[in-house]
């Protein structure tokens, strides 16, 4: 593969590099980024998985990230772009799933992109000043900017006469985070949605940048509360990527009996989620309840029952003991009872069935456009798990385990995929545990003194999909440059296709079954608003009653 | 239709004849393991050496000096702290903050949530008056010296001062006298007084 794209791209290269073995980066003149986009992107096939732009006081760079699932290569293409008037040529005619990256690198570096129209804000604040690029090198760290007290927005310009935007969000205490999205319906189909994000911007990517690497850990924790061990477990991939490290193997099997327990809880708790809005009380109240008995396992190695604090720079923090693998074991597999139950009432309740089937379909072409991950992706037939081909300081290629891989794309499938992949997880945690059992306790750690110039790429599949983070070193205390991608930036945009097309109330459990994360990287701002038509609760209490209906139309 | 609802049916009847899974909290204690990560608790094994509060990741640790009255501590601020640990992990004497399972620390002003640690006498330098240590911190070295601890006969001054072997005596210091060694001194002075006695 190598070969085919040095001979495909030849003189458009001009410079290629091998950091590791699955690390390549290849720089590129700006005015052959689009053509080796498409050649790689279409002719290839291969994966976009974000762009990182980096300030380097004397020029901007942009790194296109593109990722070969087949073999978990990584293909960087390096771009680099004067500080004067910083632009680039825009990929999202190319890549749809660019939309949201690009609009993101023009608000934080303002690097500008040539035929890309839509640059709004993301992240930012509206009331963030022009002009003030908050990741670049001059914005010093710590400064902070005015802003006004009290904003005023208005939504629903430019709608055509005979259509109605319904807004949902962003503060509802029904909704698990602040996120908006404007529907945008005819009678009670939808035919468009407008998401907007950044509620939560926080701008962990410029705190990383003044933390030292050991702390950057327990930060990167914090950017979400379900998925507190994914950005630590990809962080610390992407360090010892750029320091060319080995873990001792017991460190690899706490790692990732940590991440696996990690899945079963979230999956969990989205299962009872999705009943609820279905109007499955019952369901939301069980999956909550076994929840806890994972909980418990987790409190019990790692002591919290959330931010596990286990990651570390060359291994973990905390050792499991050998004496209490066998009560942990006997706990786990206590809630396959609970598994079957909810699987068997997937696969053959029929209201779950009119409720969730052919709904919010996205087809495999979209799928691929928009460049989802995790269980969004593989109900829609592509197979890809980053735990099979790019984990390497993790016990993931020492044992067995399946992938489920679905072909439907709607909400059905993505369900039934969450409650396999569950059980895949309770192989894997079973299969550590009894190698750890062969294994010395206490060797859980290599030590790391310095952190040496370069630049690493750590991946890890979250419960949501891929996590991405890549670092930058120059040699210090700190990194340079800390980009982050989570899961949800990339799958959140694919209810563009797969929420359009169908009922209203058919929305909340649409948008819902991404399992969407917001947490990831952004702000907080009050919004008002003129003619609100229906809320979030409205909206499950209609998505309720079209159950109730159906639940009547079988009794009949 | 039928067979969903009677597998449902099985566990509802289930939970209908065990007792409730939830425990009425106020009133019940929770169930929680002894490794529980609740909150840092500052014990009387503190030096107030403020390693931790270089190393919290949250910054929530403050180390307060006051020269005036010759004290150091550091304060833990609970609402800044994220329960990682990794004060005890740091912590210079293994003794000086543990984590404890306490986790009920709401409460209604920030500035209340906080609780001290050891209060600790600073000993300055009797050449230029910097600080060197806490006595607390150098009577741990000390111990850990074991039967080299006279080596330095300054700090050594304060242990033997402590068991009341020798009395407290104000010294005039002129960096010129061999008397000097045996004063309290900081590393600097100390330099000065070894090397550049040569009058």
């Amino acid at each position: 593969m190598k070969e085919k794209i040095k001979e495909r791209l030849r003189e458009r290269i001009v410079k290629w590099e091998e950091k590791s073995k699955r690390r390549f980066y290849i720089q590129i003149k700006k005015e052959d980024l689009k053509e080796v986009v498409k050649i790689l992107f279409r002719d290839f096939g291969f994966r976009f998985c974000t762009a990182t732009g980096v300030d380097n006081i004397k020029n901007f760079e942009v790194i296109y990230h593109f990722s070969d699932d087949r073999t978990g290569i990584l293909y960087n293409l390096r771009v680099f772009t004067d500080r004067e008037k910083p632009s680039l040529p825009t990929i999202t005619d190319i890549i749809k799933g660019a939309k949201w990256i690009e609009r993101e690198i023009h608000e934080l570096f303002g690097i500008g992109f040539e035929g890309n129209s839509d640059l709004r804000r993301l992240l930012l604040d509206e009331s963030w000043p022009e002009g003030v690029y908050p990741l670049r090198k001059d914005y010093e760290y710590g400064r902070r900017e005015e802003l006004p007290d009290s904003l005023t927005c208005s939504i629903s310009e430019g709608v055509k006469e005979g259509r109605t935007v319904i807004p949902i969000g962003p503060y509802h205490p029904l909704q698990e985070e602040p996120e908006f999205f404007e529907l945008e319906v005819f009678g009670e189909k939808v035919i468009g949605i407008n998401i907007n994000i950044g509620y939560n911007h926080r701008g962990i990517e410029k705190l990383s940048e003044g933390k030292h690497w050991d702390q950057v850990t327990f930060l990167v924790e914090r950017i979400c509360g379900i998925c507190s061990t994914s950005h630590p477990f990809a962080y610390v991939l992407a360090v010892e990527d750029l320091l060319n490290l080995e873990i001792p193997e017991r460190a690899k099997y706490i790692r990732s009996i940590i991440g696996e327990l990690e899945r079963i809880h979230s999956h969990l708790l989205w299962l009872g989620l999705a009943g609820h809005f279905l109007g499955y009380n019952t369901v939301w109240m069980w999956a909550w309840k076994t929840r806890e008995v994972i909980l418990d396992i987790c409190e019990q190695i790692s002591g919290n029952r959330n931010h596990y604090a286990m990651m570390k720079i060359g291994g973990v923090r905390r050792d499991i003991l050998n004496s209490e693998v066998d009560g942990i074991k006997s706990k786990l597999n206590s809630i396959i009872s609970a598994l079957n139950l909810f699987k068997k009432a997937v696969e053959d309740d029929p209201v779950i069935h009119a409720r969730t089937k052919n709904v919010g379909v996205l087809t495999k072409e979209e799928a691929i456009n928009y460049c989802v991950v995790g269980p969004t992706a593989r109900p829609s037939g592509i197979s890809t798990d980053i735990r099979k081909i790019d984990i390497k300081n993790s016990a993931y290629p020492l044992i067995e385990f399946d992938v489920p891989v679905l072909n439907n794309g709607d909400v059905y499938d993505k369900i039934v995929v969450r409650v396999l992949e569950m059980y895949e997880s309770v192989k894997i945690i079973n299969q550590c545990l009894d190698r750890l059992k062969d294994l010395k306790e206490g060797d859980i750690c290599e030590e790391v003194r310095e952190i040496p110039p370069g630049e690493g790429i750590g991946r890890y599949e979250a419960p949501r999909g891929e996590v991405f983070h890549y670092v930058r070193s120059d040699g210090g205390n700190t990194p340079t440059r800390h980009k982050i991608r989570a899961p949800s930036y990339m799958n959140v945009l694919s209810n563009e296709v797969s929420a359009v097309g169908g009922t209203v109330s058919d929305a909340a459990i649409t948008l819902a079954a991404v399992d969407p994360c917001y947490c990831c990287t952004e702000r907080i701002q009050a919004v008002e608003f003129n003619k609100v038509k229906y809320r979030w609760d409205d909206l499950i209490k209609l998505s309720q009653e079209k159950t109730k209906k159906i639940r009547k139309r079988l009794r009949e | 239709m039928k067979l969903p609802k009677l597998r449902e049916l099985k566990e509802a009847i289930r939970a209908i004849f065990s007792s409730p899974y939830t425990i009425t909290y106020p009133e019940k204690p929770p169930k929680i393991h002894p490794r529980f990560r609740g909150r840092p608790k500052p014990q009387d094994g503190c030096v107030a050496c403020g390693a931790c509060s270089i190393w919290c990741p949250a910054q929530a640790i403050e180390f307060f000096v006051d020269k005036e009255k010759g004290i150091r501590k550091v304060i833990f601020h609970y609402d800044k702290c994220i329960m990682c640990g990794e004060c005890a992990r740091i912590c210079t004497t293994q003794n000086g903050v543990k984590m404890d399972t306490e986790f009920r620390l709401a409460g209604f002003e920030r500035k209340n949530l906080k609780e001290d640690g050891k209060e600790c006498k600073i000993l300055f330098c009797e050449g230029c008056g910097e600080i060197i240590a806490t006595e607390e911190h150098i009577k741990w070295m000390l111990e850990k010296l074991g039967e080299k601890q006279g080596a330095n006969f300054g700090l050594f001054s304060t242990k033997l001062k402590d068991l009341g072997v020798i009395e407290d005596v104000n010294r005039n210091i002129t960096f010129d006298k061999r008397d000097d060694i045996f004063t309290l001194l900081c590393p600097k002075c100390r330099h000065r007084v070894i090397l550049h006695d040569s009058k």
